[in-house]
Parts: structure tokens; C-alpha cells; sequence
């Protein structure tokens, strides 16, 4: 079948999410020399300032995130979703940067550090903060499982080929048949409205589960192309063989010398496609079908302030600079993450 | 040859099959009753009942996705709308012409930004124009696309006023209620769309031509025809541009499939009563054949460009129909 | 009856309809800026709208922007005057030669057409083609939204070529009123009384005619060639006509986007985003042209389900959440001019409006709440609000639980499409406690908002539209009073009504109204000669282009 025979380019067909890494060449000489290869990796990776100084932004926004936005509530004595009457103008456009609201219940004026976010004047400071709680979830989550279920897919495929790597790929060339993006927002807000409740004791946010559900459904064949490929080609060296012929268990040649070739590209591809992730749950949100309001998401941000473009543009900066800034840093750090894999690598 | 081909059309009527009764059966999954929707707003319960009856909804589900299957291959009919009884094919066929018209348009738009970009940065690495080529990729891929589109509608059409914010415009049997028409009109309200669409598109082809171009630089024969002593120039043209491009539009034509179904974040913001469009609002009214249909749109647009993808590239490469 | 809300309220908020028409009652205001200018004949005007017509068959038309082309398009028999004041409260003859011959102890109508109105096909209008449009009115198949306003109706007989002799049930003094609306205007008898005309050119016997509508994408009507403005019998109604063509488009379109098309002069009538109304009128002034609002016979609320446990029977919570509401913050969610803060049944302007001052209309009043939200009375404290997905939907729900939780009710809101929601709202037995909802008046009375949505005799499994499920508990004899006001005129009427609104607001508090609305239109440079009136809402035969 063509599909086989042009391999590489099929894995480059995708308008979304991560499509990028997928040409990656499987660079095979770069042998898993135990220690020695982690340590050059490592090494690699350190002299690579804009891949450090990503992580350091990423482990900022999580910090800013979790503990953050917490203690921002406790310290300025509202809520994010707390609405002030005062946080909107007679015209109903919520109020520019450090504005002062009055607050009924503790009687007190009290700051907006960055205005009020929409036409209920509520801060769009904590609601930045808690909004990208709920974005980092969702793209961490689809990926965690999106990477999950490809890995096992892709090596099982490619480990045992014949009828279980045929009925695999065809699934794989299946899901790529379907629209996926109006999929995912057919069932984000038909079948999977049902699932919104679902918030694992308040551990997630409301909407969150929908989301990386429908992210898992059509996202796993991506990373599962990419693994099988990989694992096709180990198949072949020598050292598979050998172990073959020596007895080992069918697992514990994927555990010891299939796992550790492929922490790279699972790596790799991970951190780019958490950054598609995160643009997926701004574009879903934009288009209303995504995280429910009155939840934060940088997606729902980001929606309702087209509509204040001319009064207050400042709204439209916030929750996009975020999200680009994040988008970015993980693209980077994907991008150095494969430098450091391998150096001679293209992409 | 023929025989690639029969088993290629068979798979594409297997994807065919498989996208249509998933489709089926997720949107029978819908928490909605379809009979209370398609009955309108002003039914008795009598009614309800009566339309029930009628769209089959009391039948085993294997039995209505037969009929609704038989329907569509024999008759060509995608059902009607729930909301106002119109056919969803007129649907269709009034919001395909908008959607593919702002996908061409900005796939040609992509490869003109794309191909010589990435040809250039693939033949000096690390220069300049490679590290600019390479910033615009990352940030391609970074940027969302409706932000990209809200920027450049706030930019040009707004506070500019270059060009029309949104709309558009027939370009052939314009009515004559339209306020606008022709291809001048037409190509003028979508250069927007267009350019919103290939930047952010762009930066995937960018890397990918650039890659692709590297990669058979490095070919055994691009260094035979080098030390043959072909012309420099023969050699680009002949054998590195020829070879990186070919999967480039394999890639573009399975893109645009995806694009006609999934356009919508650029058809929202400019206001084009695309496909998009139209699926977003049937989902808001729960038009479960109306999004049907345009899912079903979708699919065959991308099982069908897949198909004449393989097809070409077939042709182009033997080695592929002996596989 | 079945009133205008579904399809106008729906629409209004969902950006659709440009116009929320408003009702005779409030007609017309503020001066518009062409008065001075030149009135110039012939010209298109540009209408733009995001959604599409519902239907351009008179029978069936509901949406607010379709009455609007009706106003264009279709010969009544009487209608409220397309001018300003008090003269356009009072209902006047189109294609009648005046008022009806009331007999039957009021139960019967004589209504004598004019000789000469013609259709754009040529044939002349006669009493026929009214009885027509009664006949498809009450036509099972066909459906149209028309039938509920004819509960009552006996018979309908021609006399001759232009008499038309109508029988009620009973007597029914809102009845001339009722046949204002477009449903009930002259059409073919060769219209189907079965199915819908949706094939343009359609036929009608107005100044204009439908000649081409493009489902989803736009419509074009024209002059009719046999309508003469300088004979009669056109000539007496002083229609000016200005305009050789009227156009529709935009559908699918962005409000934002067509308000810059309107300040473009890329079109004349346009919609705009809520958020933009105080710059739109800052800009332009208010009701000089430009920027025109008038006041509406539309309200808002809050409706609380009497028929489920949380509120059935506990006028107490519901006299608490009234209290309790922040009407002020749930006005301002509808946008600058957007309406008066109320705590009123009867919109503003309608006849049969009292002030009564029974709610703070200026914040919550929580202290009161509480003491009547006791934990008795509290039932649990949790309930389920259905709300709509779009507009001032998200913001009113969300203001609504914060006050609620303040007296110790959490509300949980269920957020829909504004067509379910209302779907889902108007189904008997759903298990909701709170919902929310618009009104927009078909016709200037009051029966049309009491009658209508508070009469618990009405209640049926599906399509409700009294959606507080109200059938008078808590107020003395509720039926009965509703029956006389119905059938007493002038004063009385008026007087019974609004002691009806006090009574029910007051004592039971079924349902929370916050804000009676107004209209609010957004005009392109080269717009004059408007008026506003209540059921067409712009009136496009007096607009001219300048």
C-alpha cells in the first residue's frame, strides 16, 4: 500500500497539532551507548540558553499558576469570579488597569490589578492566573494521554508487525480520514457536555475532562505513526536479534532496548504538542465550545474581548501574550530537546 | 496499475463507510430528542410522535443508518434541516463555494511564501535569512490562528481601512439583493481571510520545504549528476527541487481536504458563511443533519483529495503501484 | 397565544434581528436629523442582518426583522400609523374603509375593503384574500404561530367582493388589535393553505414585493408596479416610498464588523454590539439620526418555576430572591439605553401601567431577603438555573448567583443555545428552578403580556410561554380577575390591569422582570426620514436616502 511506502511524508500531513517534529529523520547511529549518550545529551541541552531559559519561563508560569494564583486571592480578598458593580462603566466596558472597586461585603475599596475582564467586572488578573490552570490541564493532560495510548499503539505495531501493525494502521488511517477539528467541536458540545461535571473532586476544572477526552480520541494517531516507524526500524538492527535469539521475553526486549530509543522522540514530540494543545483549548474556547463559563481558561479570555477591541484592546493582550509566550517556550524547548537528541537533526 | 487503483478506490470506500456510520452513531448519541427538534417549535405532541414515524426514529439504529446510508448513495440527499426544513444539500452547496474559495486562495498564498523561503534557508543554513525563515516557523506554529486573523482584520481593515473587514461576494450568478459582486469584489473582501490563513499555515511548509530540500541535497544521485558535471542551476532544477517538492504537494493536497471541514476559526472572524460557519451554528441548535451533512463534506473532501494525492504521486513514481 | 417572544427574543439577543421592534404604544420618538435634509427618491436600502429571515410568507413570518420587510411588503387591514405621537397608538384603517361594524353584542366584525389595491401580479386585492389569510392562519399543517391568536375565532365569510364578516366565540376587546399583525394581511388566493410561499418573487399587495430571496445568503424586494402613490386608494395612507429597492444581507456576519459597514455607509441599518452602544452614542448623539433608540414594549426577567419543589408553594423564598436581585447590574448587562430598571410585569409605555415601587430597583436589599429566606424556607438551598449561552445570557445568570448565594441559595447554572434553552424552558415537568426570559409585545395591550404568560389555565405539556408555571396561587381569585380585566375596555380595563400587576408582584411573585427595554438602532450616513413603529419597527416606506 502507498501508505507505507511514503511513510514520511504522510507523518508531515497535518495542518494541527505538532506536526512539526514528526519529519524528524530516525537518526539510528545515535546508539543508546548507556550513560555516555544521556551525559552528551545533557551536555548539548545545557549550552542551549533558549532551551534553559524556556524551561525556567515554563516552571514560572506553573508556579504562577498553582501557588500563585491562590495566594493572590487570599492577599487582594476576592474571588475571580466575584463580580463588582463598579468594575463596569455606564457604557458596559469593564475598567482599564489598577482601577478601584468597592467591594460590599468587606466594605473596603480594593484594586483591579489589571482591570476588570469582562461585562460582570470581575478581575482579570486572578482570572488570568486561574485561567491558566486550566489551560496548562488540559494540554498537559491530552498529551500525557495522547502520548500513552500512540506509544503503546506505535511499538505494538511495529514490535509484532503482520495483522495486529495492519489492523493498527488502518485504525490510524481511519481517524485521519475524519474532519478532526469539527469532530472535536461536535463532540465537545454535544456528547461531551455531559461529561462537565466531572471535575475529579475539584481537581480539575469544569469542562477540562470533555476536552482532553475528545483531545485523546483524535490526537493519539500522530504519535502513534511516529513510534511504530521508529519501532519498525529497531526491529531490524542487531541487537534485537540477538536478544531475540538468546530468548528474551517479548517485554523485556521493548522495556530494555526498544524503551530507551524511544524516550527521545516521545520527549520531543511531547513537548510539542503540549504547545498545540494549549492553542487548541484557546481556539475551541474562542469559538465558545470549549471550557464553560464562568470557569477561566485563557480560551474564554480571549473570547469575549474581541467585543471590546475599541474600548479596551488591553484585554485582547493579556490572555494572548500568555498564550503565545507559552506556546512558544514549549516549541522552543522542543526545539532544543531535539538538538540535543540530535544534533544533525534538520527540523 | 489498475490494480493499485481498484484496491486504492475500495479503501477510500471503506474510510467512506467507517467516517459515515461513526458520524451516525455519535449523533445519535446527542442528548436531544430529534423528532421534538424536527417537529419545530410550535408542535403538538402528536406531531412529535408523527415526525417520529416519519424520520424512522423508532427503528433499530442499524436499520436507520441503512436507510439514512441509502439515501445518500442513491438519492444524494444529506436529509433536511431540523430548523427550517431546507434541504442540506442547497446548504451545502451555498457554503462549500465560500470555504474552498478561502482555502485555494490561501494554499496558493502558503506555497508562494513557503517554497522559495524554504529553498533559500535550506541552501544557507545559519544565515540570516535561515535564522529569520526559522523565527517565523516557530512562531507560526505558535500563534493562534484567530488571533492572527482578529490582528490583521483590527490592523487593515480597521484602523487602515485598506480592505473590508468581513463579507463576501459571489463571484459568478451574483443576486441581485447582494451588495457586492464579481471577482474584483470577491478577491478583495478575501484577501484577509487569505492572508490570515497562509501565515500561520506557512511557517509548517516553510520547515517542511526547508527539510525536504536538505534531505535530498544529501541524495546519492544529486552528488552523481554533481560529479557528472551538470550545471549547478540543472541540478537544482532537475533533481533537488523536483524530488523535495513532490511530497510537499502530496502534503498540501491532504491539507486542503482537512481545511475545507476546518477553516473555521478564520471564517468566524471575518464573518464567511462557510462550511465552518455553518457547522458552529447547527451545533448551537442541535441541526443534527445539517452538521451531519457538513462533517460527512469533510470527510469525503479529505478521503477524496488523499485519494487523487495517491494517485498522482502513483503516477509520478512507479516504484509506488509495485509496492 | 403564543406572542412574538420565541422568535424575536431569541433573535434580538442572539445579535439577530437589528430591529426589536417595538409596539404601537411606544411608537415613535426623537426627532430625526433628515428632517431638515432633502428627501430624495429612489436609492436601496441596505439592511444588514446576522440572521436570516424565519419566513417571508405572511402566514408564517415571527422573527422581528421579517415584520420589518412585512411593513414593506404586505396590505393589512388596519394597522398602528407610521407616524409620531399619539396618533400612532390609535389604530387606523389600511386597506379598510374604516373601522369595523361591530354587532352580535361585539362578537361580530364587518370590515369593508377599499376598491383598488392591487397585487404585484396584477390582481386586484378583494375580501377574499384576507379570508385567505385567515383560512391558512388557522390551518393545522401549515403551522403558523398566527393559530394561537385565533383561539376564539367562529367564522370568517366574504360579503360580496370587499366585505368580510368575522364571528367570535366570545367578546374580545383586543381583537381589532390583534389583526394589526402581519400575519393577517391580503395574500393570492392562489397561496397554498397548506404549505409555505418561500420562492420569490412573492406576491403581495404592498408598496414592495419580495423578488428574490436566497436562503442564508440575502433577499431583494422592489416596488410594486400597481401600487400609484398619487391616486387613491394609496394615495390617503401618504405613503412616501422613497426608496426603489430594499436589501438584506450580512447573515452570518459579525455584529462589530456590521456596525463599521453602517459607519462606512457600506450599508443603512445595522447591528452592533451591546458593548458599543455608549461609544455608538457618544459618536453620533442620540436619536439624531445616527444613533435612535425608542422605547420598547419589551421586558426581561427572571423566572422562577412555581411547579418545582424549590418554589411551589414558598411565596416567601420567592418574595426573597426578588428582594435579593441586583436589578441595576442586570440592566446594565443589556448595554448603554438598553431599557429601564423594573420590578413590573407591564412593560413602561403600555397601557396599563402603574408605578408601583415594590422591589429596590437601585441594588439588593439583602437584609430583607434574609429574613425571609429562612432555612425553612430555603428547602435545601440549591436550584438550577437554565440560561442561554450568548449575549447578556452568561452575565445575568452569573449576577443572579451571586445574589442568590448571598441569601444562602446556590445556584447552579446550566448553560444553552438560546433556542434549547427556551425549548427545554417551555416543557412542562423539567426540572428547573430558575430560567430566564424575554417579551416582547405582538400587539400594544396588556392581555398580551398578563393574559398571555401569567394565566395558569393556559399551561400545556410543551411550548409554554408561561415559564414560571404560574397559575395564581397567592393571589385571591387570580382567574377570575384575569377574566374581567379581559372583557372590561377603556379605563377599566387599564385600571384592572395594572391592580392585576400590583397584586401578582406583591403577593405572589412568581416571576423577577428587570428591565423593561427599548430599541436601539444604529443608521448609515445617508439614512433619514425615520420612524419607528411598534410592530414593524422601521418603518422602510417612509425611508429615504439623502
Amino acid at each position: 500500500m502507498s501508505t507505507t511506502a511514503r511513510e514520511d511524508e504522510v507523518l508531515g500531513a497535518t495542518t494541527g497539532l505538532g506536526s512539526d517534529v514528526v519529519l524528524e529523520p530516525v537518526s539510528d547511529e545515535v546508539g543508546v551507548r548507556a550513560r555516555g549518550y544521556w551525559e552528551q545529551v545533557w551536555r548539548r541541552f545545557k549550552r542551549d540558553r533558549v532551551a534553559i531559559g524556556s524551561i525556567f519561563f515554563l516552571v514560572f508560569v506553573v508556579l504562577v499558576c498553582y501557588p500563585g494564583a491562590w495566594l493572590a486571592e487570599r492577599q487582594i480578598g476576592h474571588s475571580p469570579s466575584d463580580p463588582f458593580t463598579d468594575g463596569i462603566d455606564d457604557g458596559l466596558i469593564p475598567v482599564g488597569p489598577w482601577s478601584k472597586v468597592y467591594n460590599p461585603f468587606t466594605d473596603e475599596d480594593q484594586i483591579l490589578v489589571l482591570g476588570a475582564s469582562d461585562t460582570l467586572g470581575r478581575d482579570e488578573f486572578l482570572r488570568l492566573l486561574y485561567g491558566g490552570r486550566v489551560s496548562l490541564q488540559v494540554a498537559v493532560l491530552a498529551t500525557i494521554g495522547v502520548m500513552i495510548i500512540g506509544t503503546i499503539l506505535g511499538a505494538v505495531a511495529g514490535y509484532y508487525r503482520g495483522w495486529i501493525d495492519t489492523i493498527i494502521s488502518r485504525l490510524t488511517e481511519i481517524t485521519m480520514a475524519f474532519p478532526a477539528l469539527l469532530f472535536v467541536i461536535a463532540l465537545a458540545s454535544t456528547v461531551g457536555s455531559r461529561l462537565n461535571d466531572v471535575t475529579f473532586g475539584g481537581v480539575l476544572a469544569p469542562g477540562v475532562v470533555t476536552l482532553v477526552l475528545v483531545f485523546w480520541a483524535f490526537g493519539w494517531f500522530y504519535p502513534a505513526r511516529i513510534i511504530r516507524a521508529k519501532v519498525l526500524s529497531l526491529r531490524e538492527k542487531e541487537f534485537v536479534e540477538a536478544a531475540l535469539m538468546t530468548g528474551a521475553s517479548d517485554w523485556r526486549i521493548i522495556r530494555s532496548h526498544l524503551l530507551p530509543h524511544l524516550a527521545a522522540p516521545i520527549i520531543v514530540y511531547s513537548t510539542l504538542v503540549v504547545a498545540g494543545y494549549v492553542l487548541a483549548e484557546a481556539a475551541l474556547s474562542f469559538l465558545g465550545v470549549g471550557i464553560p463559563l464562568p470557569t477561566p481558561s485563557w480560551g474564554n479570555l480571549l473570547s469575549s474581548a474581541p467585543e471590546f477591541y475599541t474600548s479596551q484592546p488591553w484585554l485582547m493582550l493579556w490572555p494572548g501574550v500568555a498564550v503565545v509566550l507559552t506556546t512558544l517556550a514549549f516549541n522552543l524547548l522542543g526545539d532544543g530537546l531535539r538538538d540535543a537528541f540530535d544534533p544533525r537533526s534538520r527540523l | 496499475m489498475v490494480q493499485y487503483l481498484v484496491r486504492r478506490l475500495l479503501w477510500a470506500v471503506v474510510l467512506f463507510l467507517a467516517v459515515t456510520i461513526v458520524t451516525y452513531v455519535i449523533f445519535f448519541l446527542v442528548p436531544a430528542n430529534p423528532a421534538r427538534l424536527a417537529a419545530g417549535q410550535a408542535a403538538t405532541p402528536e406531531r412529535v410522535a408523527l415526525v417520529e414515524e416519519r424520520l424512522g426514529l423508532n427503528d433499530p439504529i442499524y436499520e436507520q443508518y441503512w436507510g439514512f446510508l441509502k439515501r445518500l448513495v442513491f438519492d444524494g440527499s444529506l436529509g433536511e434541516s431540523f430548523v427550517d426544513r431546507s434541504s442540506v444539500n442547497d446548504e451545502i452547496f451555498r457554503a462549500a463555494p465560500i470555504t474552498a474559495s478561502l482555502v485555494f486562495g490561501a494554499m496558493i498564498l502558503v506555497l508562494v511564501i513557503s517554497v522559495p523561503i524554504g529553498i533559500l534557508s535550506a541552501l544557507r543554513p545559519r544565515s540570516v535569512l535561515d535564522r529569520v525563515a526559522m523565527t517565523y516557523v516557530l512562531l507560526g506554529i505558535s500563534l493562534p490562528s484567530f488571533w492572527v486573523a482578529l490582528v490583521l482584520s483590527y490592523i487593515f481593515g480597521f484602523k487602515l481601512g485598506w480592505t473590508p473587514i468581513a463579507g463576501y461576494c459571489e463571484v459568478v450568478s451574483v443576486p441581485q439583493a447582494a451588495n457586492c459582486g464579481g471577482f474584483g469584489d470577491w478577491a478583495y473582501h478575501m484577501v484577509l481571510p487569505w492572508l490570515a490563513l497562509a501565515i500561520v499555515q506557512a511557517g509548517i511548509y516553510v520547515r517542511f520545504v526547508r527539510a525536504e530540500v536538505m534531505d535530498t541535497m544529501t541524495q546519492d544521485y544529486v552528488r552523481t549528476a554533481r560529479a557528472k558535471g551538470a550545471p549547478e542551476r540543472k541540478v537544482m532544477k532537475d533533481h533537488i527541487l523536483r524530488n523535495a517538492l513532490l511530497p510537499v504537494i502530496t502534503i498540501l493536497g491532504m491539507d486542503i481536504g482537512l481545511l475545507l471541514g476546518g477553516a473555521i476559526f478564520i471564517e468566524t472572524v471575518f464573518g464567511l458563511n462557510g462550511l465552518g460557519g455553518t457547522a458552529i451554528r447547527s451545533i448551537g441548535q442541535f441541526d443534527l443533519p445539517v452538521l451531519q451533512g457538513v462533517v460527512i463534506f469533510g470527510a469525503v473532501a479529505i478521503i477524496l483529495f488523499t485519494l487523487i494525492v495517491d494517485l498522482v504521486y502513483a503516477w509520478v513514481d512507479p516504484r509506488i503501484r509495485l509496492t | 397565544m403564543k406572542g412574538r417572544f420565541s422568535f424575536s427574543v431569541v433573535m434580538a439577543l442572539l445579535g439577530v434581528s437589528l430591529l426589536v421592534a417595538a409596539t404601537a404604544a411606544g411608537g415613535t420618538t426623537g426627532p430625526s436629523a433628515s428632517d431638515k435634509q432633502a428627501v430624495k427618491k429612489g436609492g436601496t436600502y441596505r439592511i444588514l442582518g446576522t440572521s436570516d429571515f424565519d419566513h417571508l410568507d405572511p402566514a408564517l413570518s415571527y422573527f422581528t426583522h421579517s415584520w420589518n420587510w412585512q411593513g414593506a411588503t404586505q396590505l393589512r387591514m388596519y394597522y398602528y400609523p407610521y407616524v409620531k405621537g399619539a396618533a400612532s397608538q390609535r389604530i387606523a384603517p389600511m386597506a379598510a374603509t374604516g373601522l369595523p361594524r361591530v354587532s352580535n353584542g361585539g362578537k361580530t366584525y364587518t370590515i369593508t375593503i377599499k376598491r383598488g389595491f392591487k397585487f404585484s401580479n396584477g390582481q386586484n386585492v378583494t375580501a377574499a384574500n384576507f379570508k385567505r389569510a385567515f383560512d391558512r392562519a388557522v390551518n393545522a399543517k401549515l403551522q403558523s404561530p398566527a393559530s394561537s391568536f385565533l383561539d376564539d375565532l367562529a367564522s370568517v365569510r366574504t360579503q360580496g367582493a370587499l366585505g368580510l364578516q368575522i364571528t367570535l366565540k366570545r367578546v374580545a376587546p383586543d381583537f381589532l388589535a390583534r389583526i394589526t399583525m402581519p400575519f393577517f394581511s391580503a395574500v393570492p388566493t392562489s397561496f397554498p393553505l397548506d404549505a409555505e410561499v418561500d420562492k420569490g418573487p412573492i406576491a403581495s399587495a404592498g408598496p414592495y414585493y419580495v423578488q428574490e430571496w436566497n436562503k442564508k445568503t440575502s433577499a431583494l424586494a422592489v416596488r410594486n408596479p400597481n401600487w400609484k402613490n398619487n391616486v387613491e386608494p394609496f394615495k390617503s395612507l401618504g405613503f412616501a416610498n422613497n426608496v426603489d429597492r430594499i436589501t438584506y444581507s450580512g447573515i452570518g456576519g459579525d455584529l462589530a464588523t456590521h456596525r463599521l459597514q453602517c459607519e462606512r455607509n457600506e450599508a443603512d441599518l445595522c447591528g452592533f454590539p451591546t458593548t458599543q452602544a455608549k461609544e455608538l452614542a457618544d459618536k453620533y448623539g442620540v436619536n439624531k439620526g445616527r444613533f435612535q433608540v425608542d422605547q420598547d414594549l419589551l421586558v426581561w426577567r427572571v423566572d422562577l418555576n412555581n411547579e418545582q419543589p424549590l418554589f411551589k408553594n414558598n411565596a416567601p423564598l420567592r418574595k426573597a430572591v426578588l428582594h435579593a436581585l441586583d436589578r441595576r447590574f442586570m440592566t446594565a448587562q443589556h448595554g448603554f439605553l438598553a431599557g429601564k430598571r423594573t420590578d413590573q410585569f407591564i412593560p413602561y409605555g403600555m397601557g396599563g401601567f402603574k408605578e408601583h415601587d415594590i422591589y429596590s430597583l437601585k441594588g439588593p436589599n439583602y437584609a430583607k431577603a434574609k429574613s425571609l429566606a429562612t432555612p425553612g424556607a430555603l428547602r435545601g438551598g440549591k436550584a438550577v438555573f437554565y440560561a442561554f449561552n450568548r449575549a447578556q445570557g452568561p452575565p445575568v445568570a452569573q449576577s443572579v448567583q451571586f445574589n442568590l448565594k448571598q441569601i444562602g441559595l446556590d445556584v447552579e447554572i446550566k448553560l444553552f443555545d438560546r433556542v434549547v434553552q427556551n425549548t427545554k424552558a417551555a416543557t412542562r415537568g423539567e426540572a428547573f428552578d430558575i430560567t430566564h426570559e424575554g417579551w416582547h409585545a405582538d400587539y400594544p395591550d396588556p392581555a398580551n403580556f398578563i393574559n398571555v404568560l401569567l394565566d395558569g389555565r393556559r399551561l400545556q405539556a410543551e411550548n409554554n410561554v408561561n415559564t414560571s408555571y404560574f397559575s395564581g396561587a397567592g393571589v385571591q381569585n387570580w382567574t377570575q380577575k384575569l377574566d374581567a380585566a379581559y372583557s372590561a375596555s377603556g379605563a377599566e380595563r387599564l385600571n384592572l390591569y395594572a391592580a392585576l400587576d400590583r397584586d401578582v408582584m406583591a403577593n405572589a411573585a412568581p416571576t423577577a422582570p428587570y428591565i423593561s427595554g427599548t430599541s436601539r438602532r444604529l443608521f448609515g450616513p445617508e439614512v433619514g426620514c425615520y420612524v419607528a413603529n411598534g410592530q414593524v419597527g422601521t418603518v422602510i416606506v417612509n425611508i429615504c436616502k439623502t
